[in-house]
This record gives C-alpha cells, sequence and structure tokens, in this order.
C-alpha cells in the first residue's frame, strides 16, 4: 500500500547575489528619484484623456479611433511584453493610482477596507464580469464603450480609494491589477531586501510604517507600503505593484528590484507578508482560475467555432437573446471546466496517495501550476494583436491629429503590422513556454511536498496542463471570426 | 547609504501639475470635436446593396444611388473602403464607377469572416466630400 507523504514546512526565499535594476547607472538613479512614478504616470495620465475624449468624441469606428487602438491593441499587448520580460512597470505608471493622489489631498479616506472582503473574491468576479462585458457589448468595436470604460475606472478608484485608506483599490478590487499580479509571478523581477541580515537589525520597519518627521510620528514624509506587504517577510510579485515606497521609504538603501527565477514564487509555500499562505487562498485559486481559463474563454470569443456553440445553446435554451448563452458558456469555461480539471487532478492524486492534503487543498495547492498555461494564453492572443496591428496607430494619430488640424502627413490606412505567418509561430512559442513552465511548477511542487514518490502528484497535474494546452493550441489555429452580434445567424 | 538625490529636492509634487495638465487635454480635444463640423449637403446616398447577401469572404459588390433632392448625381467620384470592426486588421480599398446615371458599383474583397464595415468615400462634382457607411454583419467563411 503506498504511503501519503509529509507536507514540509514552509520556506522563505534567501536573499542571495542578484542583479539589482536600480544599480543600473541611469534607470536606477531614475527609479530611485522619489517623483520617478509621477513622472511614469503622467504621459500615461495624457495619453488616457486623449483616449477618453477621441473615444467619446473621435470616429465611431473602432480602428480609426485612438481609444480601442490603443486599448485593445497596444496596452495589452505591452502590458503583457513588459510583464514577460520586466515586471510589473504598468501599475507603476499607472494613471489612476495619479489622480487618487491628487484627490486624497482634498479628501482623505476614513475608513478601512471591510475585512469581508479583504481577499481576492470580489476582484476575480470583477476580473471575470469584465470579461463578460467585453464579449456581450463588444467592447473592441465601441470607442465610446471603451471610452467609458476608462472613466469607470478613474471614477472607481475614485470612489474606492477616496472612501476607504491605503491601496484598497488597488489590492481589492482593481480586476486589471489582479491580471498584472498574477502575471507577474511570472517575471524575472521583484521588489525584494538585497540583504536580510539588514533588516533583522532594523528597528523602524519604515518599508512598511512609512518615514516619518522626527518628533512627529503622525507626519509621514514618505509613504510605506499600501498593499501590506512588510519587505523582510514579502515573497514574490503577488500584490506587488512596482509603486517603489519601499524603495524611497528604507532609510538602509536595502529594498531593490532584483532578478529571481521566474514562477519560483509559484512553486514554493512559505508564509507571506499581506497574502498568507498561497495554499490556504481559495480566493486566490479563483483567481488563477479567472486568469487561466479567462484566457481560453477570451481567445474563444474571437474564433469561428463559438458561432456554431452559441447557435446550439441558444435553440437548446429556447433564446434569442445573447445574454443567457454568453452566460452558459462562461459558467462553463470558468466553473465547470476547472472544477472537472482541478477537481480531478485532486481527486487522482489523492487515490495515488501523492500527497496527505484533503482534496480542496490540494486543489488549492497545485492550482498555481496552470499559471505560466494562462499566462502564455494571455501572451499569444494579446501579442497576436499587438504585433498584427502594431503600426496602426500612426495612420490613426495621423488622422486624429489632422482633426485638429495638425498635418502629421495623410494618413496610411495600410500600415498594419507584422504579418500573420510570422506572429502564428511566436504564439506558438508562448503556448509552449507557457506548457513547460507549467510542467516545472507542477513538477517542482510535487518534489517539495512529496520527494519520495512526486510523479503520485505530478503526473495527473501535467495531464491537467495537457489538456489545457492542446485546447489553447487548437484555439489559435482556428479561423478568426471577429463578429459582434454573436446570434445573427441564427 | 541612499544618495541626497533621491531625498533632498523640492517637497511640492509634480501632482500640482495635474489640473493644469488635464485643462489643457480637455480644451485641445475639445477643440477636436468642435471643429469636426460636417458641411451639411443635400445629397443623399440610397438604395445601398451588398450583394451576395448574406456576404461570404471573397469579392462582395457593391452597390448605390447617389440623388441630390431626387436628382441623380453623376460624375462623383467614389472609392470603397472596408474594415474589420475589430482595430488592428487591415483595411481594402477599392473604387467604384458610374454605371447609370447617379448609380455606383464598385467590388471589394473581404478577406476575413466577422463584421465588416464599409465605407464609401464620395467627391462630388463640385468638390464637396461625402462619406457613407454600410454595415455587414457576420460575414461568413466562403
Amino acid at each position: 500500500m503506498p504511503q501519503a507523504c509529509t507536507i514540509p514546512e514552509p520556506e522563505v526565499l534567501e536573499s542571495s547575489h542578484r542583479f539589482d535594476l536600480l544599480r543600473v547607472r541611469v534607470v536606477g538613479r531614475f527609479l530611485g528619484w522619489r517623483h520617478a512614478r509621477t513622472v511614469l504616470q503622467i504621459p500615461f495620465l495624457i495619453v488616457s484623456a486623449v483616449m477618453i475624449l477621441h473615444g467619446l468624441l473621435g470616429p465611431s469606428l473602432a480602428p480609426k479611433n485612438l481609444a480601442t487602438v490603443l486599448t485593445w491593441l497596444h496596452f495589452r499587448g505591452l502590458l503583457a511584453l513588459t510583464i514577460l520580460a520586466a515586471g510589473n512597470f504598468f501599475c507603476l505608471a499607472c494613471p489612476f493610482m495619479l489622480v487618487r493622489n491628487a484627490a486624497r489631498k482634498l479628501f482623505r479616506p476614513r475608513w478601512n477596507w471591510p475585512r469581508a472582503l479583504r481577499n481576492k473574491w470580489l476582484s476575480a468576479g470583477l476580473f471575470a464580469l469584465i470579461l463578460f462585458v467585453y464579449e456581450l457589448y463588444d467592447l473592441w468595436a465601441s470607442p465610446w464603450l471603451t471610452a467609458w470604460l476608462i472613466i469607470a475606472y478613474f471614477g472607481g478608484v475614485l470612489i474606492v480609494d477616496g472612501l476607504f485608506k491605503h491601496a484598497s483599490f488597488c489590492k481589492f478590487v482593481c480586476p486589471l491589477g489582479q491580471f498584472n499580479f498574477a502575471a507577474s509571478t511570472l517575471s524575472p523581477l521583484e521588489v525584494a531586501v538585497r540583504d536580510q541580515q539588514i533588516c533583522t537589525t532594523c528597528d523602524t520597519k519604515d518599508c512598511i510604517r512609512g518615514r516619518r518627521r522626527s518628533g512627529s510620528d503622525l507626519v509621514i514624509l514618505q509613504r510605506g507600503c499600501e498593499l501590506a506587504l512588510f519587505q523582510p517577510r514579502k515573497v514574490g510579485n503577488m500584490d506587488c505593484t512596482f509603486c517603489l515606497d519601499c524603495v524611497h521609504a528604507c532609510p538602509h538603501d536595502n529594498v531593490g528590484i532584483l532578478s529571481r527565477m521566474p514562477a519560483s514564487e509559484l512553486i514554493i509555500d512559505p508564509m507571506r507578508s499581506g497574502i498568507g499562505f498561497f495554499s490556504r487562498r481559495k480566493d486566490l485559486t479563483a483567481l488563477v482560475i479567472v486568469f487561466t481559463f479567462g484566457a481560453l474563454l477570451n481567445a474563444f470569443g474571437m474564433v469561428s467555432p463559438v458561432y456554431v456553440v452559441e447557435r446550439w445553446l441558444a435553440k437548446l435554451l429556447h433564446v434569442t437573446q445573447e445574454a443567457p448563452v454568453l452566460a452558459a458558456i462562461f459558467g462553463f469555461f470558468l466553473i465547470v471546466e476547472p472544477l472537472v480539471l482541478l477537481g480531478g487532478a485532486a481527486w487522482i492524486t489523492q487515490k495515488l496517495k501523492g500527497t496527505p492534503r484533503a482534496l480542496i487543498p490540494s486543489m488549492v495547492r497545485y492550482s498555481y501550476s496552470i499559471v505560466p498555461l494562462g499566462f502564455g494564453m494571455w501572451l499569444a492572443h494579446y501579442g497576436f494583436h499587438f504585433l498584427t496591428g502594431l503600426f496602426t496607430i500612426v495612420p490613426v494619430t495621423q488622422s486624429a491629429a489632422a482633426s485638429l488640424g495638425l498635418w502629421f502627413g495623410h494618413p496610411h490606412w495600410l500600415w498594419v503590422g507584422v504579418p500573420m505567418r510570422f506572429v502564428q509561430p511566436i504564439q506558438l512559442g508562448f503556448l509552449i513556454l507557457g506548457f513547460f513552465g507549467s510542467l516545472l511548477v507542477a513538477r517542482r511542487m510535487a518534489d517539495e511536498d512529496c520527494p519520495e514518490h512526486p510523479m503520485r502528484v505530478f503526473l495527473p497535474w501535467a495531464a491537467v496542463s495537457l489538456v489545457i494546452w492542446l485546447a489553447a493550441v487548437w484555439l489559435i489555429f482556428q479561423p478568426m471570426e471577429m463578429r459582434a452580434t454573436m446570434l445573427m445567424s441564427s | 547609504m541612499k544618495s541626497n538625490f533621491r531625498r533632498g529636492g523640492r517637497r511640492r509634487p509634480l501632482t500640482k501639475a495635474l489640473p493644469t495638465l488635464l485643462m489643457f487635454s480637455g480644451i485641445v480635444l475639445l477643440t477636436v470635436a468642435c471643429s469636426r463640423s460636417a458641411a451639411k449637403s443635400s445629397t443623399s446616398v440610397t438604395d445601398r446593396e451588398v450583394s451576395p447577401h448574406p456576404a461570404r469572404v471573397g469579392p462582395v459588390t457593391v452597390s448605390f444611388h447617389l440623388n441630390d433632392a431626387a436628382k441623380p448625381v453623376s460624375g462623383a467620384q467614389v472609392s470603397l473602403e472596408g474594415d474589420m470592426t475589430h482595430p488592428g486588421m487591415a483595411p481594402v480599398f477599392a473604387g467604384a464607377h458610374e454605371v447609370a446615371p447617379g448609380q455606383y458599383r464598385g467590388s471589394l474583397t473581404l478577406n476575413m469572416p466577422g463584421d465588416w464595415v464599409l465605407l464609401l468615400h464620395i467627391t462630388l462634382p463640385d468638390g464637396r466630400k461625402l462619406e457613407d457607411q454600410i454595415d455587414v454583419r457576420g460575414v461568413q467563411s466562403s
């Protein structure tokens, strides 16, 4: 009879000599400047204002409007590629926080975020809701709705962070931030302490408390971490917005932007500051599910077979409205399919006595192994739109400038982007990278949890990754069909 | 040790410049909006047709009538543009010719299934410009 493995003690990542972006001559000096974030946010704020105004007042045709072109082609693609290549620098440059900081000079938040909502359930739900609204209202095809989405974001930030202290919006609400947090677990850079020994002798803890005026504990000169990540106990990029407040607050100059092995934070399961144990966070698993299966779903919405499925469902449900059909598809992709795949793998793992964990804890622990696949799918999808539409920003900007009376030349509407035949191998590359990343994470988790017989854990979860990967590959080779009116042919 | 560069300097945050920046962006873009005054014209496009119907990937024929107070308008220069509703896809272009007084026809090749918008760029004989739009939903694979 096979013996169950024991759960090892949680470990904490040891600091070591690593590459530090803040030590790089020009970039490091700039990022170390206390106004660096504001300087990065201002261009994003201006671009956001331009997108809102062009979305509301400019051409109604999406390919000719800056709101839709920048949001659905360039922003999403650049964001995913930046996270892959470096880290969560889009949260660093987030324009919503600039507006929030300005508003907080007028209105001081009074309340703490409700205890019952201090988790990812709400934000994972909002993430799924945005994906749903994107499909239902065809946001990609509507500059006007895209502009209102950006306005709603600004409004949401101002309301939430106007009422609640700290970075409640970033940590508990922002769906885009949750995407960035999940994806940046695979980034090669993280904000981390340079030398843990220095932290053990530090008695001010400014990285989390903030730097205060001497003699007056109430006057904060430099904010500490608003997301409750205490640097010496912080592990990885989850919940880290790269705001660099801890860098500026640390009196010992002991916080850097350090290199690390991508996905390493998914494998280990230490007690993390501001988060706790990954293996006990069902809400984080919900976020991982929306992140990974939502990636498949979002791509599925743009290929021909979705219309066959929708017509079939509409007939089955006797409906002519898109919302219930779409809700059924979302329910299948985000609830049924993950429960069957992840629950099934956890059940098999338990039956093989690969882990002593119960069914749900086992499912929660190993669900993180599918994050690389999810990110691979997002990269394949967003990378496709970004690369194939890379140059469209040129004629759209020329056209917008011309309507202002500024002549930047005749718009070259045939400037589109990289031909699809070159992009598809890149997409496949992202998926292969994600697949091997998931296999590696599952294998390392199995080694950590069950060194005696890791294959009992690894094989069921490798099978889950294989199923998701095959579905993703099938999706990217489907003919695209960018249709807004899904049920029109029924 | 931290450099003075990081901690020193002025205390006025750059966010003070925020209202000015927002106001500037607003004024610039509202100017755009106000300057977009389309010339009023009595000329109209009628009897728009796209064939085959429903449209499929491949060549489609676009025909329409151009009238001014119920009189056909001859001698207009017409170009056709097809765009997908999703940004980032290459538009397709073609010309259109007058096949009867005030009746114009052209052919475009739609190269992908999905929703298309056909734009008619019309230059009237007196030099005025007119633009019209035909939505072609659910173009299917051929």
